[in-house]
């Protein structure tokens, strides 16, 4: 058996041990209007190590990473000199993003710094939920990238935006008007396996979406596309409801977590070799720190030279 | 909009900048906001007021509300809350002896823990009132927990309050097992135990002993642990309201866990449990399969095989290097490649017999794969004749474009598009392989055939019982010796060089492969972009003046981008080589290299980054699938044109369509 295609004995490898059997891949970023991501009241929090965080919008998009653009018309540095901390608003045809921009998103931090208002921005990031004082949900976007861009180029995005809305808001449809419908029925019908998640997930957990805000948004999209066209789908032109505040940045806390991070690696390095990851992780989260968020300050403290893996499995402050 | 319509509104932010700003620059500003960008009144108003300073931020910023603790939901950002200290302790977190403050605040509502992380010489005598200023909150297990960070602050008051002794925590939500959602942080469930074990754990540092077993009831069954068992007896079978209860995911399935704050209560409820299967137990014998049984759905199976390939390597789980040993084994009726993750001891020698007990099965690629984690390989003491059938039975027949590993034997019909003969060398064997590219109407794929079939180029085949394997997520098509080739008769309409069109969920769904073409969005420019240097003997990227196989060497310098293109359906990594990059960012390697030169190369890079980010692109070349995802190498790349009104009008049409 001198051809046995088994030579290299790793081939065959299942690719993880347990779970869903989709090679792993970086978040889609999602073309959504900001009508649709406001209107978002479902969280799907990470429960697990290096799991993503998702919302859900009402049209079924299970978004991680978002693709926006439109004309930045706000911007404020709530931040220092040293560590911008930018507060925007991004305004589309159907409403406005809020994004908020740190030290964790220093490309964009720094890309915000040399924008004027008003211009058309597009930015690719991350979506994340937050709660107002007064209970009441929003959502804001983290840019990993934010740059000024032509008229043309968001006229793109809003075109991409309006026909990925309609096929969201058409794959909705579908799947409402049978009621037992599952994911596995809409791949069939020929939609995606990420798109058929989410819609289930919507479905189950959240009221049927209202048609008229969507068909608003594609109408609007329609109208700033077509100027002087007869586009009307029997709505009238301004924006839906507005999302209340922006938002109170739950990253404002960030330094406070790390200075948790690195009290707790002391407390936790008994034996001098550091702290170990996996207690680290039940501590940090005793103290309402996600493993996510963990990840992310701990290699903000790595970055900062403040602390390193002697190995894999633990984690020491120098 | 005409310049009536706009006078209120001028006149309106002129008023509210109290006339700081002349009016031809209002104006102009106003005009940009409507008639340039087309945003609507409020948001033209929003950011000029913004820009020329009138939105206060601070009112926004120290948006915090008195709170009454009974009120606190645990998310707070921001609040405030008025109480008296109940309990303190000024005590040490870690070794450095960091000083915190931490105890229990309480009002005429409630009470709640709370941690001051920068007391200073701050005092917080048992008694004494104060008002915490921009705390925040966080949840652990149900119970609240206020936090004074370096934003916050506590100042004395002198007003008394009466402490109501009752814990502020998450409202409690009454449950069934069905609609746990694995983020309760305050659950009660009334359930039947249908499974428990009192066993010893170490957690935090010292043992513990826990209870975990399986709770069901009417709509389903879940996974539990009481993590603080003292006290708690559970009988299998019987009824219990479980209250305090907080849920975990853990692979895919929701934990339900009791810890400090949770109580067990019998129940007198009689609950039907619907759902339930035993969870397999180990030490009792698997199912007694042969290979051609087996569904791909097995918890414990026991078979009789014998070791065709077996290889020991070592996988990265969870972060830890794990020795674990993988191959195919076969049986009268079958082969089935095999994982075996505890390897302690055990060594599998090519060409035995053993028993694997308990072992579990899953699917992938639609094929099924056995795994032996907590179960035994015991040798056994006769032999198997393996059968050849899942090399031969029924190979399928597929189009190129469906040619992907873990298909087995497969048949495909297809024109030589390149072969050539070369010499290989495999495990110190010199071997002569026949390899080459070859196509049908859907698609391309590399081949080699390890005997001489007499392939030449411009042929078309039937290939019969191919196997395929991936190198880097490239699917190829394997001719070995139990393949068959033969002419046929038939021309296939072979896909221009500009590639097959694919999505990215596709390639995640079926792998990469060669001559594709994707187009999407630039999202990202990542690290190892702009200007690096090059090995003038193998083109490799130098680091530092080093070639990895030449050492020391005088680079040349390049231009390239490692870019995420993201087509909506999903991203894929894409190298772009100098010419496309030059012509992306519409800068030569000179010109870049000049740049460099004055304002840093960082900069340099940035410059090629704000071209080169939100272009939408086509980018065709080969697709590789490997740990980091997949990534495509470009070959050719071009700007996107689309003609946005005439997509526009074809999607109004639709709507229109389906709204009639």
């Amino acid at each position: 058996m001198s051809d046995n295609p088994f030579r290299s004995g790793g081939d065959y490898m299942p690719q993880e041990t347990r779970g869903p059997a989709r090679p792993k891949s970086r978040e889609t970023a999602w073309r959504v209007f900001s009508s649709e991501l406001n209107a978002t009241k479902l969280e799907i929090r990470a429960a697990e190590e290096k799991m993503p965080s998702y919302v859900v919008t009402p049209l079924g998009a299970k978004i991680n990473r978002i693709l926006i653009a439109g004309t930045l018309t706000e911007k404020e540095d709530r931040g220092t000199e040293e560590e911008h901390m930018w507060i925007c608003r991004i305004e589309d045809t159907s409403g406005h993003f809020f994004v908020n921009a740190g030290r964790f998103q220093p490309e964009a931090s720094a890309a915000l710094s040399s924008m004027t208002v008003p211009c058309y921005a597009a930015a690719v990031g991350k979506v994340r939920m937050y709660t107002n004082t007064d209970g009441s949900t929003g959502i804001s976007v983290r840019p990993e990238r934010i740059i000024e861009i032509d008229e043309s180029t968001y006229l793109d995005w809003v075109l991409d935006t309006a026909v990925s809305t309609w096929d969201r808001l058409r794959n909705m449809k579908r799947a409402c008007s049978s009621p037992d419908t599952d994911a596995e029925a809409l791949i069939r019908a020929g939609v995606n396996p990420a798109e058929a998640e989410g819609i289930i997930y919507a479905i189950d957990n959240d009221d049927p979406p209202d048609s008229g805000v969507y068909l608003r948004s594609i109408q609007n999209a329609l109208r700033r596309l077509l100027p002087g066209e007869d586009v009307d789908f029997g709505f009238p032109d301004s924006a839906g409801s507005e999302p209340s505040g922006p938002p109170a940045g739950s990253q404002e806390s960030s330094a406070e977590k790390e200075d948790i991070i690195l009290r707790l690696l002391e407390e936790l390095d008994s034996g001098g070799r550091g702290a170990p990851r996996d207690e680290l992780e039940r501590r940090a989260e005793s103290m309402g720190i996600s493993s996510i968020d963990l990840e992310e300050i701990s290699n903000s403290l790595m970055d900062k030279g403040l602390v390193y893996e002697p190995n894999l499995r633990y984690l020491k402050r120098i | 909009m005409d310049k009536e319509e706009l006078t209120p509104l001028l006149e309106e932010i002129k008023r509210v900048l109290n006339d700081k700003i002349d009016e031809e620059t209002l104006k102009s500003e106003l005009d940009k906001y409507l008639n340039e960008y087309h945003v609507d009144k409020e948001a033209a108003r929003r950011g000029i007021l913004r820009k020329y300073g009138a939105i206060d931020s601070s009112a926004v910023l120290s948006g915090t509300v008195l709170k009454k603790i009974d009120t606190l939901t645990g998310n707070e950002q921001n609040a405030d809350i008025i109480g008296k200290i109940v309990s303190s302790e000024r005590r040490a977190a870690g070794q450095n002896g960091r000083i915190v403050i931490s105890g229990v605040l309480g009002d005429e509502t409630g009470t709640v823990q709370f941690t001051v992380w920068e007391p200073g010489d701050s005092e917080l005598p048992p008694g004494s009132v104060f008002a915490f200023r921009n705390c925040y909150c966080r949840t652990w297990n149900g119970t609240i927990q206020v936090n004074v960070g370096s934003r916050g602050r506590i100042e004395p008051m002198e007003s008394d309050i009466s402490v109501k002794e009752t814990a502020a925590s998450v409202p409690a939500e009454k449950k069934k097992i069905g609609y746990l959602r694995g983020s309760e942080q305050n659950a009660e469930i009334t359930a039947r135990v249908m499974e428990s074990e009192r066993r010893t754990v170490f957690s935090r540092g010292e043992n513990k002993e826990i209870i975990s077993g399986v709770l069901g009831d009417e709509t389903g069954t879940v996974p539990f642990t009481i993590w603080n068992s003292s006290g708690i007896d559970l009988e299998t079978g019987s009824v219990y309201d479980f209250a305090g209860c907080y849920c975990k995911i853990w692979r895919d399935q929701i934990q339900l866990n009791l810890g400090n704050n949770g109580t067990v209560s019998p129940s007198s409820e009689n609950i039907e449990v619907s759902g339930y299967t035993p969870s397999p137990k180990i030490s009792a014998p698997g199912e007694k399969k042969k290979i051609s049984e087996l569904t791909g759905k097995e918890n414990s199976v026991d078979l009789e095989v014998k070791i065709l390939a077996s290889d020991i390597r070592t996988v990265n789980i969870r972060g830890a290097p794990k020795d674990i040993i993988s191959g195919i084994a076969g049986d009268e009726t079958g082969t089935v490649p095999f994982t075996i993750w505890e390897t302690e001891g055990l060594k599998i020698e090519k060409g035995s017999a053993y028993t694997f007990r308990n072992c579990y099965c899953k699917v992938w690629n639609d094929t099924i794969q056995i795994n032996m984690n907590r179960g035994t390989a015991e040798p056994l003491d006769r032999n198997i004749d393996v059968s050849d059938r899942t090399f031969i039975a029924n190979p399928a027949e597929c189009k190129v474009k469906d040619i992907r590993e873990g298909i087995g034997s497969i048949s495909v019909r297809a024109s030589v598009i390149s072969c050539e003969k070369r010499e290989v060398e495999i495990k110190g064997e010199t071997r002569t392989v026949w390899s080459g590219m070859l196509a049908d109407e859907t698609g391309k794929i590399q081949f080699s055939a390890w005997k001489d079939f007499g392939i030449k180029e411009r042929d078309s085949l039937l290939i019969e019982n191919a196997y395929v394997r991936s190198w880097r997520g490239i699917p190829q098509l394997n001719l070995g010796e139990r393949c068959a080739v033969s002419a046929i008769d038939s021309d296939f309409e072979i896909p221009a060089d500009d590639g097959t069109p694919r999505t990215v969920a596709d390639i995640l769904m079926n792998g990469g492969g060669v001559d594709i073409t994707i187009s999407g969005t630039i999202v990202d420019i990542r690290a190892g972009s702009g200007l690096i240097k090059r090995c003038p003997e193998c083109r490799r990227s130098v680091l530092g003046g080093m070639c990895q196989i030449h050492g020391q060497v005088e680079g040349v310098s390049d231009l390239r981008l490692k870019a995420v293109i993201d087509d909506s359906t999903g991203a894929i990594g894409a190298v772009i080589g100098r010419q496309d990059t030059e012509k992306l960012a519409g800068i030569t390697l000179s010109e870049t290299e000049a740049l460099a030169s004055r304002l840093g190369e960082s900069a340099a890079l940035a410059e090629i980054a704000s071209k080169a980010l939100m272009r939408k692109v086509r980018a065709s070349g080969n697709v590789i699938v490997d740990d980091f995802g997949p990534s495509i190498t470009v070959r050719s790349l071009e700007t996107l044109k689309t003609d946005t009104k005439a997509e526009a009008r074809k999607l109004l049409s639709e709507v229109e369509a389906n709204l009639s």
